[in-house]
């Protein structure tokens, strides 16, 4: 629709900081394990696996657990659906980032 | 309250813990000077399979880095660029090249080296790494120059020295060089 602040086409699985973290990670590596994002992002055990769940369940990262030397780890890969989120997302940023540029007194 | 997310800051920081830049750069440009260097007649291996052999030797870093540090490709991109590499470089080795592509003739030794060099494009533009694509045109602006200076020399010293082969060694060499400064800064801004 015509008109319509880009704002609205924000995705709030996306938009959040910890999330929209991971799917830069993820973007950028491909695939990465729950340790490393636990490092990188500075999260808790619980918080990254709350965050993580919520992207796998809309489908933008998926979550492989295995064992590697009797030990279990959990590889988290971007699919095509959670790039194209962060695509999108990262275009309204700029979108709106050029119009707060337009408007400033 | 915690930092906000910085995406620019976080890819830098995800492509220095792979060593996306530096590992490329340091190992086909290592092995692309050593060529150029021994004129092709290495006694190491054939330069029809060092080549490729550099590619396997870049997966092969980059799946222990993914192993060791928990961040990774998740894919075989460098050995399926291997493999390309590996049928570039026997076609332009074969006979059947020189047969068709007569004049390609006046390209050697510089057109035994694209094949690596594409290779290296194709782990720029696979990674969006601007960096390993502006070393990629450096090195393939130094195989062309060689070949276009190719019956000229530098004077003043015991020999003369052929332009053919100096330019495309420069050009190795420096990408080794910035390769090993890229290193240093990918572990320092790991260790930041």
């Amino acid at each position: 629709m015509t008109g319509e602040h880009p704002a609205d086409g924000l995705d709030d699985t996306v938009h959040q900081r910890h999330r929209l973290g991971v799917l830069v990670v993820l973007a950028e590596s491909k695939k990465a394990d729950f340790a490393y994002l636990k490092m990188t992002l500075g999260l808790t055990d619980g918080n990254l696996g709350r965050h993580l769940q919520v992207l796998a369940d809309a489908g933008l990262v998926k979550l492989d657990k295995v064992f590697e030397q009797r030990r279990p780890r959990t590889w988290v890969t971007i699919t095509k659906a959670g790039r194209a989120a962060l695509t999108t997302e990262l275009e309204i940023l700029e979108d709106l980032i050029e119009r707060a540029r337009q408007t400033r007194p | 309250m915690s930092d906000p997310i910085d995406p620019a800051k976080l890819r830098d920081r995800v492509r220095a813990d792979r060593h996306a830049t530096s590992y490329p750069l340091v190992v086909v440009g290592a092995v692309g000077f050593h060529y150029i260097s021994f004129n092709f007649r290495s006694d190491w291996v054939p330069w029809w399979y060092g080549l490729p052999l550099a590619f396997v030797i870049v997966w092969a870093l980059q799946w222990r880095t993914e192993r060791s540090r928990g961040v990774g490709s998740g894919n075989d991109d460098s050995l399926m660029i291997a493999f390309a590499v590996f049928l570039a470089t026997s076609l332009v080795a074969s006979e059947t090249w020189a047969s068709i592509v007569p004049s390609s003739t006046r390209l050697y030794p510089s057109v035994w080296l694209l094949p690596a060099v594409v290779g290296l494009g194709a782990i720029a533009w696979r990674q969006r790494n601007r960096a390993l694509a502006m070393w990629t045109s450096i090195l393939a602006v130094g195989l062309v120059a060689g070949s276009v200076f190719q019956d000229s020399t530098l004077n003043g010293f015991d020999r003369p020295v052929s332009l053919q082969t100096l330019l495309p060694q420069l050009a190795f060499l420096c990408a080794v060089i910035a390769g090993l400064m890229q290193f240093r800064a990918e572990n320092a801004i790991v260790g930041s």
